[in-house]
């Protein structure tokens, strides 16, 4: 099995990668994507209940739709939207699972011990 | 994909957001057990000495000795968040499926495969989350029904059936690939059955169910191919690249086992702390 060594610097620039690639991802979304209904609209219209959709309660938020405030060029303001919504996403997974893990810390801090089970 | 405020009556949004939110605050907890501990007293040394001295630990084949030699500190809680936002963009690119209809992945198969249930389901989470409440994209008071949609259902299915089929298909990177593919369309087709549930019990309009159901499952099956392409290309360069990362012992099924909350810390591997909670079995 092929081994490479991650060390933080390589974990570091794997990330920058891997959001390099998903924000250019976005970008292409804004030229590339489809912009005929998803699966569940065209499911509404076929059966004729699109009707029962509400307006989406925040649909004058700055973001809305993937939208960006303040760009002419809608599929410009795709990708921009989108690379926000992308780093926020990280931010908040790893954000969240850090904040989780020093809540969890104490159960955990003592060293190992071995248990009745284990040294069976 | 996401399901729009006002398709499903008040009772059926309530009670599935009560069920996501009992749903995701378990797999919170569960990912909070299973993260790697980047903190100076859990040194590389304690966690090498207590399993020379646990046996019992070793005889799990292939996995001791690779978390040894790679130490990466903090790698588990990044790696969710990059594919967290792998899954956003990826839900933004809308590939057509049939004529004038269009479909996105939904990434959940994706995620349960390569971190697990209970992170899986806390990346499909954020991002549900987000997409509802910053860009307008699924209702505010359908993001329960859309949270068990597509996080809680697509990755708890999606991590049982994706260790079955790898037993049938073996661990090469075809089978991998086949595997994952399988699993990745039935999540999708799982998704949209969970939609016709709460359509049918709870929907706003009352349909006929065969036309509603042909309809919703045969677009959705589209989708789900695309889906399994997709999740099956991207499994089987990492089963090429970096076999390691989908983890050794997967095949062991420890999946509905507790994490255990004194279990010591462990390997800081990349490896260990995705898969942390698979591999808690051959320890206690």
């Amino acid at each position: 099995m092929k081994k490479r060594k991650l060390t933080s610097r390589t974990v570091r620039h794997c990330l920058l990668g891997g959001l390099g690639i998903c924000i250019a991802l976005a970008f292409l979304s804004g030229f590339f994507s489809s912009s005929a209904p998803d699966g569940l609209e065209r499911v509404a219209i076929d059966e004729g209940f699109t009707q029962a959709a509400h307006e989406h309660a925040l649909s004058k938020s700055p973001l809305s739709g993937y939208s960006s405030p303040g760009i002419e060029d809608e599929k410009t303001g795709t990708g921009i939207a989108g690379a926000i919504g992308i780093l926020a996403s990280f931010a908040a997974v790893w954000g969240l699972l850090r904040v989780l893990s020093w809540r969890a810390r104490p159960a955990r801090s003592h060293p190992p011990r071995l248990t009745p089970e284990s040294q069976k | 994909m996401h399901i729009p405020d006002g398709f499903l009556g008040v009772p059926m949004s309530l009670g599935m957001g009560l069920i996501a939110a009992g749903a995701v605050s378990f797999a919170l907890r569960q990912a909070a057990l299973e993260q790697p501990l980047p903190s100076p007293e859990d040194s590389f040394e304690d966690s090498f000495q207590d399993s020379s001295g646990n046996v019992s630990a070793l005889s799990s084949p292939g996995f001791s000795s690779l978390a040894r030699e790679e130490l990466s500190i903090e790698a588990g809680a990044p790696v969710a968040g990059l594919l967290a936002a792998f899954v956003f963009a990826a839900q933004m690119l809308n590939f057509p499926v049939a004529a004038g209809t269009s479909g996105h992945l939904i990434g959940a198969a994706l995620t349960a495969v390569l971190i697990g249930p209970s992170l899986g389901i806390v990346c499909m989470t954020i991002v549900v989350v987000l997409q509802a409440f910053v860009f307008a994209d699924g209702g505010l008071t359908a993001v329960g029904a859309n949270l068990i949609n597509l996080a809680v259902i697509p990755v708890l299915a999606s991590t049982v059936l994706f260790r079955l089929l790898r037993r049938v298909t073996g661990r090469s990177p075809y089978g991998v690939s086949l595997a994952a593919a399988i699993t990745a369309t039935v999540s999708v087709l799982l998704a949209a059955t969970a939609f016709f549930i709460e359509f049918s019990l709870g929907g706003s309009v009352s349909l006929d169910t065969a036309s509603f159901a042909q309809s919703l499952f045969g677009i959705h099956l589209l989708i789900g191919l695309g889906e399994g392409a997709a999740t099956a290309a991207i499994i089987g360069t990492i089963a090429k690249t970096r076999p390691d990362l989908l983890g050794d012992s997967l095949s062991q099924d420890c999946f509905l086992e507790d994490s255990n909350r004194t279990a010591p810390p462990r390997q800081m591997s990349l490896e260990a702390g995705l898969f942390r909670g698979e591999k808690s079995k051959g320890r206690r």
